[in-house]
């Protein structure tokens, strides 16, 4: 076990996290006889083996992966619940850490005497738990059932409580563990504004997730681990291109052809031209109603995280032959701001109004990165618009 | 085979001294009612979800439903066993290891002995956690847990199944897999109750759908309309809350001392006052500035930003015409900008248009308008922007397959 750290890695001056080469293994107690254990001969599980990554101040890094892959221990690992078993990790300040949603220390404990035990605990002073505690109440929304024991929250409540304790306090890293799924749109609506708000003031951190769109909108980078390895660490998109490449996918009656190329390309536009996409898809079982529609998206991800969703053009078309189809889609001159988007292509059974959400998809594919080239004027730079609208001037002094 | 209720009501006492009151007509001042009157009538075969707000009584129903908790007002008449699939890793003894718990599992759903080996073999083998099948579930990631968990319903001969939220959980293999075995299983089972915060998961697995609002049923009826109902509510709330905030931000918005912008209005394309712009119809935007001092190198700009805070398009006079606005007293600078193509969602709008010299803000004022379209359906996801007008989908070729 090398606990040295790799001196060939240089120093990050901005780095908040850094791994080098770190791994941890757990041994296996239960199938060890008490001599192997003394004898330090028990078997070991390798859990994570030999990660290398940092993570820079004001960033938040997603770690994906198969269920197994050792994520949540990874997470356990930087929070110092665990410690190595080789390699390094720096960690500059104490992470607030929200994971292992519904497990309460005190099962007994009300919401408001969690929130001072949690306090209590990283001796904040009384007067500010009490403020903080106030705006839990506040921002959590569920009335009387504050002072009520947690046994008897329900599932959403105890996210929410967790959620707004762990995001109380200005914390320079967060470790995040699938806390997000929790919740109704209305408490997921302000959660999602709360970390926003955090990540734009500076806040850096790791957050491990099965929502590939948080991961997108939250995380400009991130790690594809499997098998307690870093599989991939890069963009997002490309992790999860990666990731998403290896769930296996059941014959279809419809399917887009060549998805892995559509993941690998990179489209481009240049301002003031026509943007033309071309895909191709194969038609083995015919549809009862022998027509599908075409929906192509455009999505941004804006710079503290969010994505929005811009542009969906769709149509309908007949698909009463079995066979291969050719198609291109053909934007005129979309007035969109140069910088990086994301496309998304879907073939689906036409929804009941005529425009809606599909109900039946025959297949998808999404994250293909698209760059719109170009200079933007000066003036959009600190604050980026989401189009170019051409702007008529017209002045008299009278 | 069916489950009834009629003015099934939950109430939560404020304290304990409130509960031995229990006789009182009179509700105490701190008491809480996670439930009132709630009535329905479930049949065999149906499959039914429900939905509403956290807090507002779904855990609460179930839990009544399942006999985990008692109403306290109300009648209740269920038939049929209960088996609920809920609150991941509530039964899990974290010193034994995944197939221990799940041959306890097995045995608590009352599988006879000859059988028990081979189920839990199905179900070690659905779960899929290789060797860790074997280590104390304390070391489980909070996913593999959720896995068991799910994956121990595969013991259950469901004749009334309730789900609670278990559905979110794994992986995107897992995923498939799980959505696969509920299918399976919602059709073998005579009743399905499902809550679910995912209008799409409950759209999919059921028919009819009840909406609990504050405790009380506030739709009864077919998922897709009560689940575009709920979308519609949950949305509407949202937008007049940030409208109320907008329209704030607007009236506050009128800055400038020594240079004033005295109007600022926003015109149809016909010149028209009344704020409503058609889809891909011209904006006009009409604006009156006046300074007491003479100014010049001034420039202006105009930002168009959404409901949800989003800037649309900005522009600047100078970069626009390569000039700068001079200002004099006693004069008034009238200015006029057209917008051709206002392709954006329907909703409300806000422009803003700012006098600067030399970066330093001089005046600001700010206008609503708000956007129509009857031409392309409104759903709920929708995009900010529409380019239906400027997309053309052409078939380039056709290989027929024999």
């Amino acid at each position: 076990m090398d606990q040295k750290a790799d001196l060939s890695l240089p120093a990050q001056q901005d780095a908040v996290l850094q791994a080098v080469r770190l791994s941890k293994s757990f041994t296996d107690v239960r199938h060890a006889t008490l001599r192997q254990l003394l004898g330090g001969q028990a078997r070991q599980i390798e859990v994570l083996r030999e990660l290398t990554f940092q993570v820079k101040k004001g960033e938040l890094l997603g770690v994906i992966g198969h269920n197994g892959a050792g994520k949540s221990t990874l997470l356990r690992l930087l929070a110092g619940v665990y410690k190595p078993t080789g390699g390094t990790l720096q960690v500059l300040s104490t992470p607030s850490t929200l994971f292992e949603m519904g497990v309460f220390l005190d099962a007994n404990a009300t919401g408001r005497k969690y929130c001072r035990d949690y306090f209590e605990f990283l001796q904040v002073p009384k007067a500010e738990i009490r403020r903080l505690t106030e705006e839990i109440e506040d921002f959590i929304e569920i009335g009387p059932f504050f002072e009520k024991s947690v046994r008897e929250y329900s599932s959403g409540m105890k996210a929410r409580l967790l959620f707004a304790v762990a995001t109380a306090r200005k914390a320079d890293i967060y470790l995040i563990d699938e806390a997000l799924v929790v919740g109704d749109e209305y408490f997921q609506g302000k959660a999602w504004k709360r970390l926003f708000h955090l990540l734009s003031h500076g806040a850096s951190g790791v957050i491990v997730t099965h929502d590939m769109d948080s991961v997108v909108k939250l995380c400009e980078n991130s790690l594809y681990l499997k098998d307690g390895r870093i599989t991939y660490c890069g963009k997002s998109y490309q992790a999860i291109n990666e990731y998403l490449g290896l769930v296996a996918q059941k014959a279809q009656q419809i399917s887009l052809l060549d998805k892995k190329g559509m993941g690998e390309r990179v489209y481009s536009h240049t301002k003031g031209g026509n943007f033309t996409f071309e895909f191709s898809f194969r038609v083995d079982d015919v549809p009862p109603s022998r027509i599908m529609t075409i929906a192509f998206s455009i999505e941004s991800r804006q710079k503290h995280g969010g994505i929005v969703h811009i542009c969906k053009v769709d149509n309908n078309v007949s698909t009463a032959y079995r066979g291969v189809y050719d198609y291109q889609i053909t934007l005129e001159n979309p007035d969109l701001v140069p910088g990086e988007y994301f496309c998304t292509l879907t073939l689906g059974d036409p929804p009941e109004n005529g425009e809606g959400p599909f109900v039946k998809i025959y297949d998808e594919k999404r994250w293909m990165r698209l760059d719109v080239a170009g200079e933007l004027p000066a003036m959009l730079e600190q604050e980026k618009p989401l189009l170019e609208k051409q702007v008529r001037w017209s002045v008299v002094c009278i | 085979m069916y489950i009834e209720c009629r003015g099934l009501s939950k109430r939560y006492f404020a304290s304990p001294i409130e509960y031995l009151r229990l006789g009182r007509q009179e509700e105490g001042s701190a008491d809480f009612w996670a439930l009132k009157d709630i009535s329905f009538r479930i049949e065999e075969g149906e499959r039914v979800g429900i939905i509403g707000r956290n807090g507002a009584g779904k855990s609460t129903l179930l839990n009544i439903l399942s006999g985990y908790s008692h109403a306290t007002e109300g009648e209740l008449a269920v038939t049929g066993k209960v088996t609920p699939v809920m609150e991941i890793g509530s039964s899990i003894n974290q010193e034994e290891t995944g197939r221990e718990n799940i041959r306890t599992a097995g045995r608590l759903s009352g599988i006879p002995e000859s059988e028990l080996a081979g189920r839990v073999q199905e179900v070690i083998d659905f779960v899929d956690l290789g060797e860790y099948i074997d280590q104390p579930m304390k070391i489980y990631s909070s996913g593999m847990i959720a896995k068991v968990s799910f994956a121990c319903i595969l013991f259950t001969m469901p004749e009334i199944l309730v789900i609670d939220e278990v559905l979110g959980v794994g992986d995107a293999a897992f995923k498939a897999k799980s959505e696969a075995k509920t299918r399976e299983l919602c059709e073998k089972g005579k009743i399905l109750l499902m809550v679910s915060h995912s209008m799409s998961t409950i759209r999919k697995y059921t028919d009819r759908c009840i909406w609990l609002d504050k405790g009380r049923i506030r739709m009864d009826g077919p998922s897709a309309r009560v689940t575009e109902a709920f979308e519609l509510s949950v949305k509407k709330e949202q937008e007049s809350q940030m409208l109320a905030q907008m329209e704030k931000a607007t009236e506050n918005s009128v800055f400038g001392e020594r240079v004033r912008i005295g109007l600022l209005q926003v015109l149809r394309e016909d010149g028209e006052p009344g704020a409503e712009i058609r889809i891909h119809q011209a904006i006009r935007v009409k604006a009156e500035i006046q300074s007491e001092a003479p100014l010049d190198q001034v420039d202006l700009q105009i930002s168009c930003y959404s409901l949800r805070g989003y800037l649309l398009f900005a522009s600047s006079y100078h970069e626009s015409t390569g000039q700068w606005l001079v200002l004099e007293p006693g004069r008034t600078a009238m200015l006029e900008t057209r917008i051709e193509d206002c392709n954006f969602n329907t909703g409300a709008y806000q422009i803003s248009l700012a006098a600067r010299q030399k970066g330093v803000l001089l005046a600001k004022r700010a206008a609503l308008f708000r956007v129509v379209n009857d031409q392309y359906y409104n759903y709920l996801d929708c995009p900010q922007v529409y380019y239906h007008n400027r997309a053309k989908l052409k078939k380039l070729h056709r290989e027929e397959s024999i």
